[in-house]
């Protein structure tokens, strides 16, 4: 069962907003509920400097769905969207071996998902080359087989050695994979150098980049084709702030995020308030109930609703409070 | 008033059919690039009309709709002078809800075509939905082809403004609220121009009044008209004293900038800056034309003092490359070119990835002036707010507070005060608009060398 830190921040008015967060510290929320009393709810980027880093994620999203309450208007309308009518999607198929993995793409294709996360598992040894490449690429084949028309994006979640991952990647951008995301970890930037010079898979990163500069870096230097900022460390303002960067490197952005359906909800409100919005990655099913819209034939619906669009049971979340 | 002349753009684009970016989406013969080898001659009816007077636009956008639509949009050049060369070109957009918008979008020594340009943006708003300015930003930028510069940048600029006005008035809120603002409370720190006065008593007066009045800031330009690529001992010597006469009677405790206003080379502007480097200036502006960024970075690489420029920079496209660079020090984009209130955001937060600070240019008119303040509310990286006017108000702040009923863009205890109504923070008549009729385009200013050649303004 998955578990999330739910950010509640209440107004004087009575307003109640949520937000998540990757995980609080007793500390890290008191100092922020010393720094936020009695400040105005609205000033959502001023407010971001004077709380702890880990919180501002959590904090940015739950003070927009204030202001989205206050003005009665969902969250993309106060940012200026929808910039779009419909959020795209995919999921992450879940399982090991390619029986698994097959099983799962029939029955989230049945649930109307048409782009899947595809995991790559890292070979036993490091650089492995060509066979853990010619692997990789027969999977993605028979993945193409099964579902003609649906598309792939493969998730290495930053294990593989930059060698095995620019092999990998060249074996397989012949049958055009969305992006590979995560290929390698990011620390020294000539290694990713290695997979973008060497094939032409676009490349997602950014899951684990807690600084801006380093996406900065990224776009100058032509190594990313899809940013994947965390949403619960940058906020929906943070990840704009980024998108507006991205744009003019012709980037778009699909928000990263481990949380639930109230990071979901953020990721949507973000995707119809940027311009370079790729998709949105479904998060596991959650005791807190239906998530951001119906999806229908591989996109979400927008929440209509004031601020995050969402109803959250307070009871619910007493229920299943776990700290 | 002749007020055929005072709304003549818009009457004339008025009688134009609109419809022909619609044809192309609806149908209808096109070749290999997207062209229609029949522009300009007769059509059947399907090809030109959409029936319900809707763009694609908004259909697609029904379920997720506000629910107001633009019905009108109107510009209005507004000359204070009859010679003006910045007559101020005001847009005002309204929507079904009774609700009306208002921008800028003055192009200095270009009004005609900016209000044209304006104009021809028509069918890219009308029965759209106000409420998506990001949407609508991107449709006006993208569907434009060839992009933006100055002069689609400052029509683009005029229709966001209104379009944020609208907003932060349909949500109830001003627009620095919508942008997550304020920073500070007591409202925007700004500086004004220093007349071209260099007399010590002059200057200790000067110096007084500012103190007085709280104002911690002052800019001035360069004391000779022209400058060469290459130029003397004495011309150099006489703007160097020039600055260091302006410190010396202001004192260190006011910040002062110096606009160099693109009038010379890298080559003259790096001696320049050199030898006034312990003057400790808060930034010298524009030392070289603003094209070329590796010149600009030369020039800022020779000196400690910190280099700003941006102001005639369009889009945060244009100002990509000087900020990767981390070219310069301190941005100047101006809200009434970069593309409005969207673009002036976007552009601040990506120059803060640089740690690049932001001081907007604003030397138009009053409703540009009052839109960037909401912006600089929720900047991080903001410096300072330019104020093309001087300590002592003139006839040109009369005329402003008889639009609004309030000071605009004079600063109290060295700062602007925050618009609080809802949008922009004011709300203009027509009528009052209408005693400074457009006088027509008037060029800037014509400036030549002393051999006839022709010379930066």
């Amino acid at each position: 069962m998955p578990s999330y830190a739910v950010l509640q921040v209440r107004t004087q008015s009575g307003l109640i907003g949520y937000g998540e967060c990757n995980g609080l510290s007793g500390s890290d929320l008191k100092a922020t509920n010393q720094a936020l009393a009695g400040k105005t709810p609205s000033a959502y980027q001023a407010l971001d400097g004077m709380v702890p880093a880990t919180v501002r994620g959590g904090l940015n999203i739950a003070l927009l769905d204030i202001l989205g309450k206050a003005t009665q208007a969902p969250i993309y309308r106060v940012l200026g969207g929808p910039t779009r009518n419909k959020a795209r999607a995919i999921t992450r198929l879940s399982g090991t071996s390619d029986e698994e993995l097959q099983s799962d793409l029939q029955k989230q294709l049945a649930a109307g998902y048409r782009a899947f996360l595809v995991p790559i598992v890292p070979p036993a040894a490091r650089n492995q080359g060509s066979v853990f490449a010619h692997d990789a690429a027969t999977r993605l084949k028979a993945m193409r087989t099964a579902a003609p028309d649906a598309d792939f994006a493969l998730e290495a979640q930053a294990q593989l050695t930059p060698g095995d991952a620019a092999s990998l990647a060249a074996a397989v951008e012949r049958l055009h994979p969305l992006w590979f995301d995560e290929p390698c970890p990011v620390s020294n930037l000539e290694t990713i150098r290695k997979i973008s010079e060497e094939t032409v898979v676009p490349l997602g990163f950014g899951r684990t980049i807690a600084d801006p500069g380093t996406f900065q870096d990224l776009l100058r230097e032509g190594l990313v084709d899809l940013l994947r900022p965390d949403l619960l460390t940058h906020g929906i303002t943070g990840v704009r702030r980024l998108a507006a960067m991205a744009e003019t490197y012709y980037v778009d952005v699909a928000p990263w995020h481990e949380g639930g359906p109230i990071a979901h909800a953020a990721a949507l409100h973000l995707g119809a308030s940027i311009p370079n919005f790729f998709i949105a990655q479904s998060p596991p099913q959650s005791p807190l109930g239906q998530v951001g819209g119906t999806l229908r034939d591989g996109f979400f619906d927008l929440p209509k609703g004031p601020g995050l669009g969402i109803a959250v049971d307070e009871k619910t979340l007493e229920r299943n409070r776990i700290a | 008033m002749n007020r055929r002349k005072f709304l003549g753009t818009a009457a004339m684009m008025a009688a134009a059919v609109p419809g022909s970016r619609m044809g192309a989406a609806v149908g209808g013969l096109k070749d290999s690039c997207g062209c229609d080898p029949f522009l300009g001659q007769a059509r059947d009816a399907s090809y030109a009309v959409n029936p319900n007077g809707q763009t694609l636009a908004s259909d697609a956008f029904r379920d997720v709709s506000s629910g107001i639509k633009i019905t009108n949009l109107k510009v209005f050049g507004v000359s204070l002078t009859p010679n003006s060369d910045r007559p101020y070109v005001f847009v005002k957009l309204e929507t079904n809800q009774g609700i009306v918008g208002w921008g800028e979008g003055t192009l200095e020594g270009k009004a005609g075509s900016a209000m044209a340009c304006i104009q021809d943006f028509r069918d890219f708003l009308i029965g759209n939905d106000p409420m998506q300015v990001e949407h609508l930003w991107q449709s006006m930028y993208v569907h434009t082809f060839y992009r933006a510069g100055p002069l689609i940048g400052s029509a683009m600029s005029g229709i966001d403004q209104a379009l944020w006005d609208i907003r932060g008035k349909a949500l109830n809120v001003p627009v620095y609220k919508l942008l997550g603002g304020p920073y500070d409370a007591r409202g925007i720190r700004g500086y004004y121009h220093v007349e071209h006065i260099r007399t010590a008593e002059d200057l200790a007066q000067l110096r007084e009044t500012a103190l007085k009045e709280g104002v911690s800031c002052l800019k001035i330009g360069l004391p000779d008209h022209d400058y060469e690529w290459i130029e003397t001992n004495a011309k150099i010597n006489r703007a160097v004293k020039d600055m260091q006469r302006v410190r010396e009677g202001l004192g260190d405790s006011i910040d002062i900038a110096v606009d160099f206003h693109a009038k010379m080379s890298p080559a003259v502007a790096s001696i320049m800056i050199k030898e006034v480097e312990p003057l400790h200036l808060l930034f010298v502006e524009e030392p070289c034309p603003p094209e070329n960024a590796q010149a600009m970075a030369r020039i800022a690489r020779h000196s400690t003092t910190p280099i700003a420029t941006g102001e005639r920079l369009v889009a945060a496209y244009g100002c990509r490359e000087l900020i990767e660079m981390g070219a310069v020090d301190i941005l100047q984009t101006d809200i009434n070119h970069v593309g409005g209130i969207s673009a002036l955001w976007k552009v601040a937060a990506m120059a803060n990835i640089s740690n690049i600070s932001m001081a907007p240019h604003a030397c138009e008119g009053p409703i540009g002036g009052l839109s960037t303040l909401h912006v600089d509310s929720a900047m991080p990286n903001f410096l300072v707010q330019e104020i093309c006017s001087f300590v002592k108000p003139g006839e040109k702040e009369k005329i402003w507070e008889e639009w609004f009923g309030f000071p605009a863009m004079r600063m109290v205890d060295g700062r602007v005060p925050l618009p609080t109504k809802p949008g922009l923070g004011f709300e203009l008549s027509e009528s009052a608009l209408s005693k400074y009729p457009f006088g027509g385009t008037k060029p800037m200013e014509f400036v030549f060398h002393e051999d006839g050649s022709v010379a930066a303004l």
